[in-house]
């Protein structure tokens, strides 16, 4: 395999990840080893086309517009519903119980992807099926990450509903849980909405950092022990992160070729 | 300069243009590259994330690595930074998709957006691409160039028509631009897609100059009198809140 295909990734992604964004002729010589004279037509051929753009002020290259293209074919693709199936798949198989995708839909959320055991115990949810948002663990993974006056303007709108003796009715309290979720990263539902089954579940993120779907994961409360709950919350935590990656959350770190390159 | 340096990217940039993907002989054969030398170039493509290949066709697609190097250009534009919360606040008050776009040669590019997480909805992503001369936010930025620099880019853009309501007579064209001055922002009536119209208005910096366009588009058949008023409103406060940001007082 010819190294030198991979020189103009490992230039780009040098340039992409220093801290201002940009970097010299002369620091990226230094920093890729790559002989200044044969730096200058490389340099020329990712400026020309547009994947690096040259700074006359401060004479640095940093990525120009060009690679707008190709992100542009990667997300123009992405589907949270598709490309979440298999992480769900994995949850699932991982904690061995029933395991759920939700995303918001008005007022509720709605259930678009479920894995389950065949089984008698018939609380699963199914595909399509619509769950309140605030006495959910689904619910509120999505809630707890919306901006402040999102949320306020949410709490000030939707008056909570009893769905069992454990539901939260109280406003105030329901802030403060999901403040809590918030620096937890993970919600829970404690028979809040369906009686004898807990969950707990994690937000998914977009791009611009917006909750856009959550992943969850219900059995019965008998059977949440200390154990199985901290394997939960690892598992769910580890898939939902990867998943929002996917989908262009906080994708700015880990330059791929360069550590390659290293080895 | 050897051809073979820029190989890796010359392979994306293909794959990237293609609805569905693309396989390895049809890579082979759209670049010339002999199919041994290749594969090697698509294992390394695909184990850095640069491609994906997709297990059940065989296609290979982009891959979520080109995030890094997008998310490195987006975070060097302030356009960005300063204007997320006004596109938010803006899709919040509407509720139909809201954007910011830039220019980019002849066209407009996308560089940020929020919309409501539904499956339905159509959405323009992020690096989206439409020709200045027909497109609310390109419109509204062509509008406010020196005359100069307007006339340079309508002569070079081909003004092929996206849909059969672009509008791509040259006089017609100017004419809208001179209204859009008078107005203050721009409409798209189903030009660069059908069955969606956009308002935009142009975001000036200190000197006047177009550097950006806040835009709303959302499907014509929602888009009543009473709505486009609504919209119109909302996105020239956006445009204002953004202008007075980079400068502009006028």
């Amino acid at each position: 395999m010819a190294k030198s295909a991979f020189r103009v990734l490992e230039i780009m992604e040098f340039v992409a990840q220093c801290p201002s964004g940009g970097a010299t002729h002369t620091e990226i010589a230094a920093a890729l080893r790559i002989p200044k004279s044969s730096l200058t037509g490389l340099l020329r051929d990712l400026t020309g086309p547009g994947y690096l753009q040259y700074e006359e002020g401060s004479g640095r290259f940093s990525i120009g517009s060009q690679v707008m293209f190709l992100a542009h074919s990667y997300l123009k693709r992405l589907n949270v519903v598709r490309d979440g199936a298999p992480f769900v798949h994995r949850i699932f198989l991982e904690v061995g119980e029933f395991t759920t995708m939700a995303i918001p839909k008005g007022d509720s959320c709605v259930v678009v992807c479920a894995e389950n055991l065949p089984s008698p115990l018939a609380h699963s949810l199914n595909i399509g099926e619509h769950v309140p948002m605030l006495p959910s663990a689904l619910g509120k993974a999505m809630l707890a990450f919306l901006g402040d006056e999102e949320l306020d303007e949410y709490l000030s709108s939707h008056r909570p509903v009893s769905y069992t003796a454990h539901t939260q009715m109280k406003v105030k309290d329901i802030r403060q849980e999901l403040m809590q979720i918030r620096e937890a990263g993970f919600a829970y539902g404690r028979e809040e909405y369906l009686g004898g089954i807990s969950g707990i579940a994690a937000p998914v993120f977009n791009m611009n950092g917006r909750p856009i779907a959550s992943v969850g994961v219900a059995l019965p409360t008998a059977r949440m022990t200390k154990k199985i709950e901290e394997k939960i919350q690892k598992v769910l935590l580890k898939e939902t992160a990867a998943l929002s990656r996917r989908l262009g959350f906080e994708s700015t770190d880990t330059p791929r070729v360069s550590k390659a390159a290293a080895y | 300069m050897a051809k073979s340096a820029i190989r890796a990217l010359q392979i994306m940039e293909h794959v990237s243009q293609q609805r569905e993907g693309c396989s390895h002989a049809e890579l082979a054969q759209a670049l010339s590259i002999p199919k041994s030398s290749l594969t090697g170039l698509l294992r390394d493509l695909t184990s850095n994330g640069y491609l994906q290949q997709n297990r059940e066709t065989g296609a290979f697609h982009i891959g979520m690595q080109v995030l890094a190097l997008a998310n490195s250009y987006l975070q060097r534009l302030d356009i960005v930074h300063i204007g997320q919360p006004v596109v938010r606040e803006l899709f919040d008050e509407v509720q139909e998709f809201a954007s910011l776009s830039v220019q980019s040669g002849l066209d407009y590019l996308l560089v940020c957006s929020e919309a409501a997480p539904t499956l339905s909805a159509h959405k323009l992503h992020v690096g989206h691409r439409a020709p200045l001369f027909c497109s609310a936010g390109g419109k509204a930025m062509l509008a406010y160039m020196a005359p100069s620099q307007r006339d340079a880019i309508l002569q070079k853009s081909d003004r092929k028509p996206l849909t059969p309501f672009t509008r791509t007579d040259l006089e017609d064209i100017r004419r809208d631009l001179e209204e859009i001055r008078e107005r203050g922002v721009s409409f798209s009536r189903e030009e660069v897609l059908v069955g969606i119209n956009a308002v935009s208005a142009p975001i000036l910096n200190s000197s006047g100059f177009p550097i950006a366009a806040v835009s709303i588009a959302m499907p014509s058949q929602l888009m009543d009198d009473k709505r486009r008023a609504e919209i119109e409103d909302a996105v020239k406060r956006a445009a204002r809140k953004l202008c007075r940001q980079f400068g502009w007082s006028g």
